[in-house]
């Protein structure tokens, strides 16, 4: 497969609500990425430079997105190197999200925030909306209430101008800000604090500019 | 950004629809596979699957390949209020999703970094990756250090089931392979099992007792000594029948008075409005004389009946009446020990010997150090009353496990997968084989002494050097004892493998963690009710496995093909060929016997159970035929009758079993001569777990207190120490310490405190002996020792401590310390 061409950054209105933002599409898909899979070498090398550095920058002069983005920046820019940072972020995702941290865990999952068990009427739900977009999580075995496949799903819904985007935006604006209070709780580096804080103040944002 | 161009790059988002990045990179330059697929998934069909567990059969209804909810089967005449937490636990948070393996072992290797077990520093990989992994290890510490290396002892309840049956598909695989360590015996009755057999010729621990329907009907006083049947037979070994809550029900209804004698008020004492009497824990023995004494004194033991159906009395005699020791074991020496006034000791001497009266002893009793001889003067106790084999009289010592005493139906014998090993009669999870074998409670022993010789039961036998071990279906870091002990000798294996459905605590500790499915997501069979044997139930799948969780049967047999072994182990069978394969082989025998049951396809697919009726199984009386004639029907001991003296033990000469029941003082208890604490710490079974089963479900939030597992304490306790209910305590000893959520209450005798044995080692400092933990495993505080050199069993309640109102830090914020670099 080719490579996509990378783009420079727009400069619209930091204001702006995701839609008005295709750029925010990929910062979402991002997101999603960051909370599915343990962080590599690769891909902090890549959030520490290129146009995602911009791209962090810019939303950094938002005041209600500034506490994430600065938070996330600044595990960023921490002096170790790509290979240390994604090691030891990688330890920490294992311990939030895999469940092998225990009373430390962080669940990904809607229904665990709302009912605190996996799989209940969030998971349900989910599948139906995956599937009346003729659509599924890529991972069999992934719950479709995973925090990651909500944002794919909110993404896709969101770059194909869908009416459904406002009604899953409005559910995940619901359960994220417990999930973003229990990572900054528990997050030992900041790192998926400050995305968890950066993604709540970005739908909280877009949810503003549908109501 | 212009209208235009925003439109362009919508559309062109639209196009790769976020569903076909592959290995393209957006702005932010990261590039990977696409979330979603498309293509919706097949829903699986909605309905309601019958199947069963530890807590009983259940109804699971299915909406959209999950479980909504669950109900009791209708059958089932007392079902568990734990169910609730048997939904929970199969959509846990704390299920593992993916094989992982700890990060320092996967980049350097066995024996890597074992300090770092337990912090939970996991990293996911392919399946085929851990089986490669684990598959290489088994083959490599074989060559290297023998088939005396690995151990695969694994011990624990498993899930219910006749094929998926963890433990034996773990030996099934290393049989295979080569050879193992094993385990013998297990945590619930180490102790009376092995003594037992040398007292009364069998095992009795898991053999049915006089049935329910008899003692309602003959029983004048039941006497629920360290058993808590209300609380302990919600579960059972196979599907949990219940049967038991029937036999205490009419019990209740008819008024017979009940006796029990345990430190805690218990809810069977609450159930039955009874007598409590509450000596000081690990007592027992001396309380048991005292009362002995008094039958002997006042000529109320039956002399009959020890002179037909016993050996040995003349030699324990001497004993009782001080003459070899100048200590007579009155009822007044009893009080000094036990602490219950010595008029109340001959009163029980009274009440036990007028009426007909069952002696219905706990496996908690023997959970302490000499813990053999607790049922051996039970059972000598009961001789003297001159009762066993009477309707309604004498000893029992299940009617608190797996609803022992409910009627046994006729129904024929269930088989299961075989582990290559030899049976052992008795009990049904039990076989030998190995290249060698401990007894399962001295695991930390073995691992921290290499070579060194040990007692067992009249042999001599050598710890083997152990690097590897692979555990299934249990759970060792809640349920074995001195946690720090453990902690510390843990570190000595290169390699520590578990297979689990959920982070347990022993879960975190691994190098190698396998996902394995719950009972629920995948197919078997099994009976319904250890005694009863009232039903066959079909184990039908009910939903699909959860994550990539994958059935023990197939992670096994995935092994074995890696070994060259695959058709050794599946015999060619699918898992639907095998549960056939069981069921065949019971029709067979029903056909025998004339018992009704439907072929296997009509069974499966129709109601997916099969009941059976109750005849001879309502009238039986344990040691009836013995008494009718015990020429005919001699015991299984060498002598044909129960041993109050055995010869056998005593060519032993064992210094801490001797060769009839004695009181001994144990290392430390309440009130002991040189016993440093002043509290003794009760470790009885939870009322809404199962052991630690369960204890990561929300089923917690209707026990735990501030967040911790409960600490009962009496007020007078309590009000010393300036604690109140609901405070966070912290509960220590020179093992350890735990932090415990207090409950204060007169339902507990003073100089006691319980917490519950099973709940979740939660260290504040994960591998490091020593460290709080913050939940309140209470095996933290208990002695890892030997009951005996006889039985070698576990003293899992065998400790004392004292506890004091936590004032330390918040426990449950900033435990993970922040990197320097990365904060």
């Amino acid at each position: 497969m080719t490579e996509m061409p990378r783009r420079s950054v727009s400069r619209a209105s930091p204001d702006a609500a995701i839609t008005a933002r295709p750029e925010n599409i990929e910062l979402l898909d991002w997101l999603a990425r960051l909370f599915a899979v343990a962080p590599t070498e690769a891909t902090i090398a890549a959030a520490r430079s290129g146009p995602a550095r911009a791209v962090l920058l810019q939303l950094s002069e938002t005041p209600d997105l500034l506490p994430g983005v600065g938070r996330l920046a600044a595990v960023l820019d921490c002096p170790m190197s790509d290979a240390a940072l994604s090691a030891r972020l990688a330890s920490v995702f294992g311990l939030l999200f895999s469940g092998a941290g225990g009373r430390e865990t962080v669940s990904p999952y809607e229904s665990v925030h709302r009912t605190g068990r996996l799989f209940q009427a969030p998971a349900r739900d989910m599948a139906r909306r995956l599937a009346a977009h003729d659509l599924a999580a890529a991972d069999a075995g992934e719950a479709p209430d995973h925090l990651s496949v909500e944002l794919a799903l909110l993404a896709h819904l969101t770059a194909t101008d869908d009416p459904d985007c406002a009604d899953l935006l409005r559910r995940m604006a619901e359960w994220l800000p417990d999930f973003r209070d229990l990572t900054l709780e528990k997050d030992p580096t900041g790192y998926f604090a400050g995305a968890a804080e950066l993604l709540v103040a970005l739908l909280g944002r877009e949810q503003h500019s549908t109501d | 950004m212009s209208m235009e161009r925003t439109q362009e790059l919508r559309a062109e988002l639209s196009r790769r629809s976020l569903l076909h990045y592959g290995l393209a990179a957006g702005i932010f330059g990261f590039a990977g596979p696409s979330l979603l697929s498309i293509g919706a998934r097949a829903a699986s069909p909605d309905g309601e699957v019958l199947t069963g567990s530890h807590w009983g059969a259940f109804r699971a209804k299915v909406e959209a390949g999950q479980i909504v909810s669950v109900k009791p089967w209708e059958k089932d005449p007392a079902p568990s209020h734990q169910l609730a937490g048997v939904l929970d636990s199969i959509y846990s948070p704390t299920r593992i999703k993916y094989p992982m393996v700890r990060r320092a072992y996967l980049e350097k290797g066995p024996g890597a970094d074992v300090d770092s077990r337990g912090a939970g520093d996991f990293v996911r990989v392919s399946w085929d990756q851990a089986l490669d992994l684990v598959t290489k290890e088994l083959l490599r510490v074989e060559k290297t250090y023998g088939p005396t290396a690995t151990f695969a002892g694994s011990y624990g309840w498993k899930s219910p089931g006749r094929l998926h049956n963890c433990q034996s598909l773990l030996r099934r695989m290393m049989n295979l392979k080569g050879s193992f360590v094993n385990a013998s015996g297990d945590y619930s009755t180490g102790a009376a099992q092995i003594i037992m057999p040398h007292v009364v010729g069998t095992l009795e621990m898991y053999e049915q007792q006089t049935v329910w329907p008899v003692v309602v009907d003959k029983t004048e006083l039941m006497v629920f000594w360290g058993a808590d049947p209300i609380v302990t037979n919600q579960i059972s070994w196979v599907i949990g029948d219940h049967g038991g809550y029937e036999g205490m029900k009419a019990l209740k209804a008819k008024g017979t008075k009940v006796i029990c004698i345990d430190p805690v008020k218990t809810e069977t004492a609450e159930f039955f409005g009874a007598e409590w009497i509450a000596p000081r824990p690990q007592t027992d023995v001396a309380l048991m004389l005292g009362i002995a004494h008094t039958l002997v004194a006042e000529k109320l033991a039956d002399q009959k009946f020890l002179k037909t159906y016993t050996t040995g009395f003349d030699k324990f005699l001497p004993y009782l009446m001080g003459d070899t020791d100048k200590t007579p074991k009155s009822a007044e020496w009893a009080a000094d020990i036990c602490e219950i006034p010595a008029d109340k000791i001959k009163e029980l001497a009274h009440l036990f010997a007028k009426h007909r009266t069952m002696l219905a002893g706990g496996f908690s009793l023997q959970r302490q150090q000499y813990g053999e001889q607790r049922h051996w003067m039970l059972v000598t106790l009961a001789a003297m009353l001159g009762q066993i084999g009477l309707p309604g009289g004498g000893f029992g010592f299940s009617y608190h496990y797996a609803n022992g005493g409910t009627p046994s139906a006729d129904a024929p014998v269930l088989t299961g997968i075989t582990d290559g090993g030899k049976a052992k009669e008795g009990a049904a999870w039990m076989t030998e084989n190995g290249a060698a074998s401990i007894p399962c409670a001295r695991v930390v022993d073995m691992l921290m002494n290499p070579g060194k010789e040990f007692d067992f039961n009249g042999k001599k036998e050598k710890y083997p050097d152990v690097k590897m071990a692979y555990w299934v279906g249990g759970n060792p870091f809640v349920h074995h004892q001195d946690r720090n002990r453990m902690v510390a000798a843990w570190k000595k294996l290169e390699t520590f493998i578990v297979q689990d459905f959920q982070w347990t605590p022993t879960a975190r500790h691994a190098d190698i963690v396998l996902p394995a499915t719950t009972s629920y997501e995948r197919n078997d069979i099994e009976s319904v009710g250890d005694y009863a044997g009232s039903a066959i139930l079909a184990m039908k799948k009910v939903i699909d496995p959860v994550f990539e969780s994958k059935t023990d049967y197939d992670i096994f047999a995935a092994i074995a093909e890696r070994l060259g072994k695959g058709k050794d182990f599946t015999e060619g069978k699918s898992e639907m060929d095998w549960i056939k394969s069981f069921y065949d082989a019971a029709l067979t025998q029903a056909k025998a016997k004339k018992i009704p049951m439907p072929e296997f396809d009509a069974f499966w697919s129709g109601a997916g159970v099969i009941e059976f009726p109750v005849t001879e199984g309502k009238s039986f009386v344990r040691y009836a035929k013995y008494r009718e004639d015990p020429l005919l029907n001699p015991l299984g001991t060498p002598s044909g009758r129960i041993e109050i003296y055995s010869k056998n033990i005593e060519k032993m000469g064992y210094d801490d079993c001797g060769p009839h029941p004695k009181w001994m003082e144990p290392v430390e208890r309440l009130g002991g001569p040189t016993t440093k604490y002043k509290l003794h710490i009760t470790t009885s079974h939870p009322k809404s777990r199962l052991h630690s089963q369960l204890c990561g479900t929300k089923l917690r939030d209707t026990y735990a207190v501030a967040g911790h597992e409960p600490c009962l304490i009496n007020t007078k306790d309590a009000e010393a120490r300036g604690i109140k209910s609901g405070d966070v305590v912290r509960v220590f000893n020179d093992r350890g310490q735990i932090l415990a959520g207090a409950k204060v209450t007169d339902g507990i005798r003073p100089g006691v405190i319980r917490v519950n044995e099973g709940g979740w080692y939660d260290p504040i400092e994960p591998g490091k002996p020593g460290s709080l933990c913050r939940y309140g495993d209470a095996n933290v505080l208990t002695v890892d020792m030997g009951t005996s050199k006889l039985a070698q069993g576990n003293c899992g309640h065998t400790a004392v401590g004292d506890v004091e109102k936590y004032t330390g830090p918040d426990v449950t914020v900033g435990v993970f310390a922040t990197p320097k670099n990365a904060s």
